[in-house]
């Protein structure tokens, strides 16, 4: 995870010195993805905007993350694309927190149990292709190794006999790699 | 294009290998202290009185009330002066959760084991046998294979468990099928057990039951207990038994079970009263049984009454009448009166003459009632916070004559 921070932090301080010269433009993207994990493969939408100098991209980014545990990432996003012709390679690394406030009531042979869930970090290293479809606007392709984390708490009860029972508060921290592969619309 | 989609895709696979979902589990679990049998067995004597910490089911026999330390073994209280109960001696049972007492012989559970205590002298009580292996139910195969060992304890270990580790060492309720507390028996020289007893004396019989069966032992020699025969109920979520006259009351999850014990030995079930699941101690006066129901944690349903069932007819019994309680746990019932303890909402005496027209006449609150015994005009009745005694010669005023406090903190 610090890998990615690190990351991103690196790509901001050694383009921040162009940005601060040269013209910038706002840009937005909205994406729809597929996450591919260790469960069942599940969509992501997302929706991110920022200033762009020249082949940097400096953005704040939000999505709705259905994978495992339906969660609402914000993230910082750093892009580095490396042509501007047809079609462009590209660099992109994000990160964040992944919201998640919730609670669920499952029911259980002996009645239910309550799962009260929250957050965790949220970290993307990826790359991909832009393409471009008209002047000011281009198709992007990407795929990229992404991280999110979200944390269950319950009550376990615990039967060692009649009359004797214990509970035992246990926390359960989801730590899920996945590989996204999106395609977004860049203005 | 087709290039490009083709270079994400490898990529896209070549990500494969470190696609997972870890899961890190910061709990408690809880890890068995093991005896030895040997140990175990060593260890049964009286002690000096304990505080009264996590109590169980109670028993009365001879002015003495017996009380359950769950898992520890037996307080014995001498109640002879109501008012000034006395708390002369503690048995140390490991694993005890049930007992009876016939003559002066106190049976209790030891895990799997029936162990029968000489309590003529409570100071210097005298292990006189156990008779191994007869309630497997109480075996815990999940921990330790050895059958020489016993649990005595548990211990808390905070931990933190990788997906894939076994998580935890005790049973996750969830997980498994059980059954809840219990005892009786209208046999005045065999001692008397409140209604949630799974241990019930009658004659010389002591019959016992867990989830699903019904075993009997011969106490014809009260010191050398003799294990005759277990009889699968064909049921499951025993409860409690309470022998009457000739036959076995059978509480369970989802009825009431009425075995014919003429012949002792090889007792039958001639009569089944079927209800919603809930649990449900039963007792009777031999003309009609009364059966309490409550949900709970373990006993799910939305019920909380109390049933009158006429049993004239053994083979078929009917519901004559319900009526709304709070949360009814144990109940006892002495001529008329009908004591009933109604969970948080203390204990209730009813005027039972007329069992189409059942009314109340007094209500001790104050306390969390779950089991009572009826000795004449005084009630011995485990609370959430004290055994009390209670007397309820004027049933529309019953008070507390006397109580012994628990010191549930321990």
């Amino acid at each position: 995870m610090i890998r990615y921070f690190i990351l991103v932090f690196f790509l901001l301080k050694c383009s921040i010195g162009d940005a601060q010269v040269k013209k910038l433009k706002p840009w937005l993207i909205p994406e729809m993805g597929l996450q591919i994990g260790a469960t069942e493969p599940s969509a992501d939408l997302r929706l991110q905007g920022g200033i762009k100098r020249q082949n940097w991209y400096y953005g704040l980014g939000t999505a709705v993350d259905f994978y495992r545990f339906k969660s609402y990432p914000v993230y910082l996003q750093l892009q580095r694309v490396f042509s501007f012709r047809g079609t462009a390679p590209f660099l992109i690394a994000s990160a964040g927190y992944n919201f998640k406030k919730a609670s669920d009531t499952v029911p259980t042979w002996i009645g239910s149990r309550v799962y009260e869930r929250t957050g965790g970090y949220y970290a993307e290293l990826g790359g991909g292709f832009v393409f471009k479809i008209a002047k000011k606007e281009r198709l992007q392709l990407s795929v990229v190794k992404n991280i999110k984390q979200v944390k269950e708490s319950y009550d376990i009860d615990y039967w060692m006999g009649p009359g004797q029972n214990r509970s035992a508060r246990s926390t359960d921290l989801y730590t899920m790699h996945r590989v996204a592969v999106r395609l977004g619309w860049k203005f | 294009m087709k290039h490009i989609l083709a270079i994400a895709v490898l990529i896209a696979l070549s990500f494969q290998s470190c696609l997972k979902d870890n899961v890190a589990r910061k709990t408690t679990i809880y890890k068995p202290v093991y005896k030895t049998k040997e140990e175990v067995k060593a260890n049964i004597k009286s002690s000096t009185p304990l505080e009264l910490v996590a109590p169980g089911k109670i028993f009365y026999k001879d002015g003495f009330a017996f009380l359950n330390e769950l898992y520890k073994g037996v307080h014995i209280i001498d109640i002879r002066n109501v008012a000034s109960p006395k708390n002369v001696a503690f048995v140390n049972i490991p694993g005890a959760v049930d007992m009876a007492v016939r003559g002066n012989i106190l049976y209790a559970d030891m895990y799997t084991d029936l162990v029968a205590v000489d309590i003529s002298n409570p100071q210097q009580v005298k292990l006189q046998h156990v008779v191994t292996g007869v309630f497997p139910q109480r075996y815990y195969p999940n921990f330790d294979n050895d059958t020489g060992k016993i649990i005595v304890d548990w211990q808390a270990v905070d931990t933190v468990l990788e997906e894939g580790e076994y998580f935890g060492w005790g049973i996750r309720r969830e997980d498994m099928m059980f059954a809840m507390p219990a005892t009786a028996s209208g046999n005045a020289s065999n001692g008397t057990g409140g209604s949630m007893a799974r241990f019930g004396l009658r004659e010389d019989r002591l019959y016992t039951v867990d989830n699903t069966d019904l075993k009997v032992f011969d106490v014809s020699v009260p010191e050398r207990p003799l294990y005759i025969r277990n009889i699968p109920t064909g049921n499951w979520g025993i409860e409690t038994i309470f022998p009457f006259g000739n036959n076995l009351f059978i509480g369970s999850m989802t009825g009431m079970f009425i075995f014919d014990a003429t012949a002792k030995d090889q007792p039958k079930q001639i009569g089944t009263f079927t209800h919603a699941r809930v649990c449900d101690p039963v007792i009777s006066d031999g003309k009609h049984a009364f059966v309490t129901l409550r949900n709970g944690t373990q006993c799910q349903g939305f019920i909380n009454q109390l049933d009158v069932v006429d049993i004239a007819d053994l083979t078929k019994p009917k519901l004559l009448k319900s009526y709304p309680l709070t949360n009814p746990h144990g109940l006892s019932k002495v001529g008329d009166i009908l004591l009933i303890c109604d969970g948080a909402d203390g204990v209730k005496v009813f005027n039972a003459a007329d069992v189409n027209n059942i009314r109340q006449l007094g209500h001790l609150k104050g306390m969390n009632a779950y089991d009572a015994i009826a000795i004449g005009s005084i009630a011995m009745v485990s609370a959430a916070d004290a055994l009390y005694l209670i007397d309820f010669s004027n049933p529309a005023k019953p008070v507390v004559k006397s109580s012994i406090t628990i010191n549930s903190d321990k």
